[in-house]
């Protein structure tokens, strides 16, 4: 087993029929399994995978992204500010997942030793 | 020439994580200058992973052969991705060969990489 590194992986695509967003999450899933520290974050289109069904488009993603906190990742974050210029500045996201910047996100993607 | 198995024992310097179709080919290419420019340097073969829409690769001629064209190095391909797309990675008739390998697998095996890139 390897020595635990940061691992950062983004979702940026929008909900659909692209598999994206379910390779994107086996990406997270493999990481955590290897005990490394995983973080994922949701940017641009990204983020209307955490609105509630009802104001996201396209197959359900519950199962796959509403299991993520139950492998203890190192974080979960939002882009605040892609939610906002998206219309859904205030909209309660789906699971308690952390709202940041786009600068404070972009910090922590320079912290991560490998981005996915 | 070395076969990715005997290639896979040694620490990649890099690894490369491809996502990108073969139609594309702008990461692509971008990978294969990579490869190329490491193998100038001799810092060691970098370890190269076809994932998510790059798993048709070794089954499109033109690809393959751009990719063949580089020489030995260590590729691999993830089954289950590749199953989602209707690919069968055992039954591939171009010159490239790459080992199917599981995503968990291929991590493990190449987090002590000095790097690793998504392209």
């Amino acid at each position: 087993m390897s020595a635990s590194r940061s691992i950062g992986v983004v979702i940026e695509s929008a909900p659909g029929p692209s598999l994206a967003l379910r390779e994107a999450l086996d990406l997270a899933f493999a990481g955590l399994a290897l005990d490394q520290r995983v973080s994922v974050f949701f940017l641009g289109d990204g983020v209307l995978h955490c609105l509630p069904p009802a104001a996201s488009d396209g197959p359900d993603p519950a199962r796959l992204i509403g299991s993520l906190p139950l492998y203890d990742p190192a974080l979960v974050a939002v882009d605040a500010d892609a939610l906002a210029a998206r219309g859904h500045g205030t909209t309660t996201l789906r699971w308690p997942f952390e709202r940041l910047s786009t600068a404070t996100i972009g910090d922590y993607l320079g912290a991560q030793d490998l981005l996915l | 020439m070395l076969q990715s198995h005997e290639i896979a024992g040694r620490q990649p310097a890099l690894a490369i994580l491809l996502t990108e179709a073969p139609r594309d080919d702008v990461r692509g290419a971008a990978a294969r200058r990579l490869v190329q420019a490491l193998q100038r340097s001799a810092r060691g073969l970098p370890a190269v992973y076809f994932y998510a829409d790059a798993v048709t690769i070794p089954g499109d001629v033109a690809a393959a052969a751009r990719w063949a064209a580089l020489g030995p190095l260590d590729l691999a391909a993830c089954p289950a991705a590749a199953e989602r797309r209707g690919v069968d990675l055992a039954v591939q008739r171009t010159e490239l060969r790459v080992e199917p390998l599981g995503l968990t697998a291929w991590l493990d095996r190449v987090l002590d990489a000095d790097r690793v890139i998504r392209l």
